[in-house]
């Protein structure tokens, strides 16, 4: 369960994002909507603790992230940011061996390799573990980026916005392949979505977010209604049934 | 062909490459003048084999040090020319050399490190606050800021009268390399090894600050002990023979072609070959105006510049 209490953020003198309450149960794919520079990659960044908290508390089945050791925060929530500036020239199992850092400190050991073995050929990256990254196409990228934050073996995984520049095979392939490794590996995902109809059709909870306040949350087939979705976009949109879910055509 | 037969031949290689360097110079010697002339003995003892020696330890630590540098500053271009470090080690010599003399050698060596530290962590904390657009502006800034500390020790050189001290520590050349005068080159050999032991600790700064601590890394500690050892190899170099530009920054790039950014991979291969480019080079500066010498820092100057020129037409900012 992630718990996130009176988290307020102030940057130039302006609040960006104001959470008084806000409670994520475990086990579950929680979808984070809103127009642009609605404060989600800063809630995500705060949760994962790349900026310092202003504000209030968020813990992790109550380990408070400001009183933890950023060692042990590091097996309990791992992200995965939208822009990740590195040198890329890693192969795939390189970077997942990198990803055991919190359990090897730069010493990796046979459970180690045996994780990325795993994670390798669950991601279906097997063929591409000597491929340098920057070699790879970019929905293969994003595969390895992903397949990297499970290898981290964290309880929590951060998302910010993985659908990028992915077509639509490609995003489709990724939306899957998670959904099944969250229910296989035990995971809770807060995952930062721009398709509102891939947050309908794979999240368990949306959460909406407008002007660094959170203005919805519930389960897609209760709170997607084009009354919310124009309060949240200024869109007039449809929503339609199709197969038990809720798609908006906002075209 | 398997990892280790490729070393064999690089090992290989290099050793010949050591022998025609016993070999060549003013006078040459052959294998059997060594054992039937005191006197070539006494050449190869005092002279010879420690200039090999130190050709083979600086072409080798500037190959890792400029390799490190571009994973703790997260971009292919830099390495210490292109941060001004040598500059700052340059003032702290000759600071210490003006008003310190009595610290010895390896006190000045060390003052001459810590400058380069300061100069290193001051152009780190300037790096966090630009955002880089093209990976290119990085060599921009550090020519630049590099300026800004050479005007500061050109100024003083010429005040105390040590333009030309100035000169020996910013052009390498191993031509007064004897016994006895380069055994200090030793330290950056063993800082060398260092860096490789924490290769993997070190891999973890190229991954960049935020996915660096979400796993826990201790980034700011980790930068630190970088640098240091980055400004201590370097103004060990600096201080014996004189700095060999650009030759971090040529070597790790073509290097990472092939092994890539993994440091484990890819720090022997820089050593390898960084120390047998250097060494070529030597050998060549010592063969073209025979029996005269063309320093090895512009010898690889002239190489280093075409790899540069070769990698800018090429267009790829992420790789060579």
């Amino acid at each position: 369960m992630i718990q996130i209490q009176n988290v307020s953020f102030d940057r130039a003198g302006k609040n960006i994002l104001d959470v008084t309450e806000l409670t994520l149960e475990a086990k579950q794919t929680i979808a984070l909507i809103g127009p642009n520079g609605a404060g989600k990659s800063t809630l995500l960044s705060l949760m994962a603790r790349l900026l310092p908290l202003q504000t209030g508390q968020i813990r992790y089945d109550y380990l408070d992230i400001s009183s933890t050791s950023s060692r042990v925060m590091a097996r309990k929530v791992g992200i995965l940011q939208q822009h990740s500036h590195f040198m890329s020239r890693l192969t795939v199992q390189d970077l997942l061996l990198y990803a055991r850092y919190p359990y090897h400190k730069g010493r990796p050991t046979a459970d180690d390799h045996k994780v990325v073995e795993q994670m390798l050929a669950y991601f279906e990256l097997l063929t591409f573990r000597t491929t340098f990254l920057d070699e790879l196409s970019g929905g293969q990228r994003q595969m390895a980026l992903v397949a990297m934050v499970f290898c981290q073996g964290t309880d929590y995984i951060l998302l910010d916005e993985p659908l990028n520049n992915l077509d639509m095979y490609h995003a489709r392939h990724l939306m899957t392949t998670l959904r099944r490794a969250i229910v296989d590996w035990n995971k809770t995902i807060v995952v930062v979505l721009h398709d509102i109809n891939y947050a309908s059709l794979y999240a368990d909870q949306i959460v909406a977010l407008k002007q660094g306040r959170i203005v919805f949350k519930g389960p897609p087939d209760q709170v997607l209604t084009p009354d919310s979705i124009k309060a949240l976009y200024g869109v007039e949109v449809d929503i339609i049934e199709h197969q038990g879910k809720r798609l908006s055509l906002h075209f | 062909m398997r990892p280790f037969s490729y070393w064999l031949l690089a090992l290989l290689s290099l050793l010949m490459l050591a022998l025609v360097s016993l070999l060549v110079g003013a006078y040459a010697i052959s294998l059997e003048d060594i054992f039937r002339q005191p006197d070539m003995a006494n050449v190869m003892m005092s002279s010879r084999i420690p200039r090999t020696l130190a050709v083979l330890i600086v072409g080798s630590i500037l190959g890792i040090v400029g390799c490190l540098s571009q994973s703790v500053m997260n971009n292919v271009f830099a390495e210490p020319t292109t941060l001004g470090t040598p500059q700052g080690i340059a003032l702290g010599l000759l600071l210490t050399s003006v008003f310190l003399p009595e610290v010895g050698l390896v006190g000045t060596m060390l003052l001459g490190a810590g400058m380069g530290l300061l100069s290193l962590l001051v152009f780190f904390a300037l790096l966090q606050k630009l955002t880089l657009s093209d990976p290119l502006q990085l060599p921009l800034i550090g020519l630049v800021y590099s300026a800004i500390w050479g005007a500061g020790v050109t100024f003083l050189a010429f005040e105390f009268d040590r333009m030309q001290m100035l000169a020996v520590w910013l052009n390498g050349d191993f031509a007064t390399i004897i016994q006895g005068r380069y055994e200090l080159l030793w330290g950056a050999f063993i800082i060398g090894l260092i860096v490789y032991w924490m290769a993997n600790q070190f891999s973890m700064l190229g991954m960049g600050e935020a996915l660096a601590k979400t796993l826990g890394v201790p980034y700011r500690a980790l930068v630190v002990v970088a640098l240091m050892m980055i400004a201590l190899a370097t103004s060990l170099v600096v201080a014996t023979v004189g700095m060999i530009s650009f030759l971090g920054l040529v070597i790790p790039n073509i290097v990472r072609q092939y092994c890539g950014d993994n440091l484990k991979h890819s720090l022997p291969w820089c050593a390898w070959m960084g120390a047998s480019s250097l060494l070529l080079c030597d050998v060549i500066g010592r063969l073209l105006t025979h029996p005269l010498e063309v320093p090895a820092n512009l010898v690889f100057a002239v190489f280093a510049g075409t790899v540069f020129l070769v990698m800018l037409w090429r267009g790829d900012r992420r790789a060579f």
